[in-house]
């Protein structure tokens, strides 16, 4: 590898780490998850257009068998008036061949659109099997992103917590408790100290009692001076 | 709040956004118009969304749903649950000519009612305004409803005016009985 290429692959490999810190994964993937939900709208546009031609298509291709059923009813009738006397046979004939081929017409046209109804209504099913595996991929996406979200910030704050417990951080809790137990331990050693300051001297009093409670012997040593005596020790 | 907030500019793009965000999670009752959604193995189109004002702030919405070749009527309605139903239109005649003589002695229809082999009972009436395309000043309106046995399934008769009549009949529906529910072109 020649001299500059090192030069730039170190370079690289700079701007790349600095990226990095700049990155916030959260972020990037919340962003592709938008990113995705618009192409899903596109998607459904397209798709929306493609049931609404589908749903025209079979109604005209309805229609189009209703008239061609009304043009053979409409025959039937010309021929039974002519039956009947109503109307003249070869009038009625000739008009009833009309309907015939309008007939005709119409149930060519039917199946033609009807077909085409057909050919819709498949492309229709196939997008919406295409827009539900994108739905559900954004959806597992979106699952995946909370859990990961819950995931960073607990291990954030077990970080912090084990950071303070293991005393690494000197400007943490830590360090304040200390200070403040040692502003407490002088606080209470000044009170102390005020309190012996305080005291009045002892009066006669206190002294004849001290004298007093000093001459008593302790049940506790009368008691073992009894027993000393009965193991023959004394 | 950016500068683009402040000069409005960003508004635009947030209502975008939040269409975005919600685009995997269309509830039935945000449909409007220009919609397509799945029902009982058809494709349907939203043609129009109306209310009925029944008084005290009680709204009900009814949706048009267009299929190829029949149009049926989606409602919703909330009291202590949220309640859809689904009703197709059908001839006031079809329940006989003594409904009608029975409104015009007693000026409400009979108690019980038989329509196609199923024997419906009065559940309630009242009445209300309607609220074409959820516009207008509202037409005055007074509806009987009735239930069957199982409570699943409706009659309604509605009178417009003096005497004009309609009916439908219709049965309890399910929110996860329509599925891909999808914006139209012109409705995001």
């Amino acid at each position: 590898m020649s001299f500059f290429s090192r030069i730039f692959k170190i370079g690289q490999s700079e701007i790349h780490s600095t990226l990095d810190k700049f990155e916030d994964p959260i972020k990037l993937t919340e962003q592709g998850i938008r990113d995705l939900k618009k192409d899903l709208q596109d998607a459904m546009t397209s798709l929306a257009e493609v049931k609404a031609i589908s749903i025209r298509t079979r109604r005209d291709a309805d229609n189009k068998k209703k008239l061609a059923a009304d043009y053979e009813r409409k025959a039937m009738i010309l021929l039974q008036q002519a039956q009947g006397g109503a109307l003249d046979m070869a009038d009625a004939e000739r008009l009833a061949a009309e309907a015939l081929s309008k007939k005709e017409q119409q149930a060519n046209d039917a199946l033609r659109v009807s077909t085409e109804a057909d050919r819709h209504e498949k492309m229709a099913n196939q997008l919406q099997a295409n827009v539900n595996k994108i739905k559900s991929t954004i959806s597992t996406y979106e699952n995946d992103l909370i859990t990961l979200k819950a995931r960073a910030k607990t291990a954030s704050s077990t970080k912090k917590i084990n950071q303070q417990l293991a005393k690494i951080d000197s400007s943490g809790t830590i360090a304040m408790l200390e200070k403040m137990k040692a502003k407490v331990e002088e606080d209470e050693s000044l009170a102390i100290a005020y309190a012996d300051i305080a005291t009045p001297d002892k009066t006669i009093d206190d002294e004849i009692n001290s004298a007093l409670k000093a001459g008593k012997t302790s049940t506790v040593s009368t008691d073992l001076l009894e027993l000393k005596k009965k193991m023959g020790i004394l | 709040m950016g500068w683009k907030d402040f000069f409005g500019f960003g508004k635009k793009d947030k209502e975008a956004d939040k269409e975005t965000d919600n685009i995997t999670n269309i509830s039935l009752s945000s449909i409007k118009p220009g919609y397509f959604l799945d029902y009982d193995l058809k494709t349907w189109e939203v043609t129009a969304r109306h209310h009925y004002d029944w008084g005290d702030s009680d709204l009900s919405y009814e949706w048009q749903l267009k299929s190829h070749d029949e149009t049926i009527y989606l409602s919703r309605e909330s009291d202590d649950q949220v309640d859809w139903t689904v009703a197709r239109p059908i001839s006031f005649l079809k329940l006989g000519s003594h409904i009608r003589k029975h409104i015009e002695e007693h000026e409400d229809p009979p108690d019980e009612i038989e329509f196609e082999s199923i024997k419906y009972y009065l559940a309630e009436s009242g009445g209300g305004h309607f609220f074409k395309d959820g516009t207008g000043p509202g037409q005055a309106f007074i509806s009987w409803d009735y239930e069957d046995e199982s409570g699943k399934k409706y009659l309604s008769i509605e009178q417009w005016g003096e005497d004009e009549f309609e009916a439908s009949a219709g049965q309890l529906v399910e929110e996860y009985q329509f599925t891909n529910i999808l914006p139209g072109k012109n409705t995001a």
